[in-house]
């Protein structure tokens, strides 16, 4: 029960020297980052006109029903029609078969259809891709989802929180050493048998936390884009999310993206210990620290499929929701977190050599 | 003699072909032990190994009979080490760093006992004040009350003086000397004057070895002429003067 107290008043000063490390400057400018990120994904030209493509959603939005079914056959018809006649209008026109008025009425359509034709193909698109899914239990709907999917993209894409954890992480480990408290605090009763657990319980909590401060900063910059009501609007609605397996909607996969990524800034917790035993300086572990974190993500197009599913910076981007391997993910993080506590052993005696050099 | 003994067994530390520590062999019981040598001498070798930060690579250091190392956390939690660029966490404040080496001790300090320790090195005024912001002496006299926390059997100061104005090392001084009576103390430093003012016994080191033992007068007129002149005759130059 003692030691239960020890414990647990020493955790309240790992947290708290944790706390005193986290500028809050840097997390002010890392909120910041997220919706000029955002607005930057809107700024992103595309190859059809947004607005078009809105307009026909509009149209569309709900379920899909036998009278809008009918609504994108006659519009494709309609656009058909009307572009496959180009040449022949022209040639109708110099003939003089059709009036100047005719062919100019022609050409406003023509003109009008030319512009839609890239939108309606998303569309049309979208329509095919839910036939497919009839018959099974995903129940699509149509809405505006252009902005929804460039921003849970660039949900996916959140690198900085990683950052945030990765170098105030190994900050928070360094400190003793950059302090010179190593020694002092090494040399007492319970300095050794403490230390790790609560240092990775003080990171635990904070990352915890910190995720889903993340997530309700990215949540509240969503409403305020794509309306808050489009949150619980069916995933499936959206083709580029179709690898997805589970029947969600746009909330639910945020949650499971945010349960992955809080399972997996648990095990980065856990690997910041033999990184930082294992490396002298502080600022070359910060160095290893981001190289193991992030190379995974610059390297994910060429990297094996074997890897991608246990390597940490790939599965904080909420890889496996998207490609269903969130079993697989949790068990790969579970046994990370183990090898790395392992290792964390077996790197105790590196650390005190370099605690005693740095003092020497 | 009195209380447990700190035996030091032909200890030797060897890196490579360098023998920090050689054959390092003598026994501390209460008292004041002063470590005199120059820079690269093996005294911090020796508190670092003391400390178990580092292990001897051949030798035993035992205290009361039982090998330092076998007795882990329980020799650790009698030791108390203060080094000597010690720079504590910038997020706490005074009662905070108490509180906190208190619980590293196994020990359960509440405000009112960490700001008697805080008084006992004058910075009762700064209790509440965060560490960051406070000066090198004051660091200094803060690692000197979590040094004096929960009575330890064993204290090791590396540098204890450095950065203290006068007024500073004399209550220091007063505070080593009360802790002699019930503890093995050593005092590792450059400043003969600190250790002819307090040392029982004054060790001197050179190359990792000892080379002499020297039971200090302290009531001498001559003692520190005396000292001065073997520290000279020992290592061929003159030991550094308090500031």
């Amino acid at each position: 029960m003692k030691k239960t107290k020890t414990a647990g008043a020493l955790l309240g000063f790992e947290l708290k020297k944790l706390l005193g490390l986290i500028n809050i400057a840097a997390f002010i400018l890392l909120m910041a980052i997220k919706p000029l990120s955002g607005m930057m994904y809107t700024l992103a030209p595309t190859e059809y006109s947004k607005d078009i493509y809105h307009e026909y959603l509009d149209e569309l939005y709900g379920a899909p029903t036998a009278e809008k079914e009918q609504y994108i056959l006659d519009e494709k018809e309609r656009i058909d029609d009307i572009l496959s006649i180009y040449e022949d209008m022209i040639l109708a026109y110099e003939r003089g078969e059709i009036t100047a008025e005719e062919y100019k009425a022609y050409d406003e359509e023509y003109t009008r259809a030319k512009a839609q034709q890239p939108a309606f193909d998303k569309v049309y698109q979208k329509y095919q891709y839910y036939l497919t899914l009839s018959g099974t239990e995903k129940k699509p709907q149509y809405f505006y989802d252009l902005e929804i999917i460039e921003y849970i993209n660039g949900f996916g894409a959140d690198v900085m929180f990683i950052l945030f954890l990765t170098v105030f992480g190994l900050r928070f480990w360094g400190s003793d050493r950059t302090g010179g408290m190593s020694l002092a605090v090494m040399s007492s009763k319970y300095g050794r048998q403490y230390r790790d657990n609560l240092r990775i319980a003080a990171l635990l909590i904070v990352s915890t936390v910190g995720s889903a401060l993340s997530f309700c900063v990215d949540i509240g910059i969503y409403a305020a884009r794509c309306g808050i009501g489009t949150l619980f609007l069916p995933l499936c609605g959206m083709e580029e999310f179709a690898a997805c397996a589970y029947n969600v909607n746009i909330l639910g996969y945020l949650l499971l993206v945010l349960m992955i990524r809080i399972v997996w800034s648990a095990a980065v917790c856990f690997m910041l210990v033999p990184i930082y035993k294992l490396v002298g300086n502080i600022y070359a572990c910060i160095t290893a620290g981001a190289a193991v974190i992030f190379l995974p993500l610059v390297l994910m197009p060429s990297l094996p499929e074997v890897m991608i599913k246990a390597l940490a910076g790939t599965q904080l981007t909420g890889f496996a929701v998207l490609n269903n391997d969130m079993p697989l993910s949790i068990i790969a993080a579970v046994l990370t977190a183990g090898a790395c506590y392992a290792l964390s052993f077996a790197f105790r005696k590196l650390e005190l050599k370099h605690i005693a050099n740095n003092s020497a | 003699m009195e209380g447990k003994a700190l035996k030091f067994e032909k200890v030797t530390k060897q890196y490579g072909s360098l023998k920090a520590l050689d054959n390092f062999s003598t026994e501390l019981g209460l008292g004041i032990y002063g470590l005199l040598g120059p820079n690269g001498s093996g005294k911090s070798t020796l508190m670092k190994c003391i400390a178990d930060i580092i292990r001897p690579t051949s030798g035993k250091i035992t205290y009361g009979g039982e090998d330092i190392y076998s007795l882990g956390a329980d020799f650790r939690g009698r030791l108390s080490f203060m080094p000597q660029d010690i720079d504590f966490y910038s997020g706490f404040t005074a009662v905070d760093v108490i509180k906190y080496f208190a619980l590293l001790k196994g020990l359960k300090y509440d405000t009112e006992a960490a700001q008697k320790a805080l008084n006992e090195v004058n910075l009762l005024s700064s209790a509440k004040k965060r560490v960051g912001g406070f000066s090198g002496g004051m660091k200094r006299r803060l690692g000197i009350a979590v040094t004096l926390i929960g009575d330890p059997e064993v204290v090791i100061f590396d540098e204890p003086t450095a950065g203290l104005d006068p007024e500073e090392r004399l209550r220091f001084k007063n505070l080593i000397r009360e802790m002699g009576k019930t503890s093995t103390v050593i005092l590792a430093t450059h400043i003969i004057s600190d250790i002819e003012a307090v040392a029982d016994y004054t060790l001197l080191i050179k190359s990792g070895q000892l080379i002499n033992t020297v039971e200090n007068d302290k009531q001498a007129q001559t003692h520190t002429d005396a000292l001065e002149q073997l520290y000279m005759e020992s290592f061929g130059h003159k030991a550094e003067q308090e500031i």
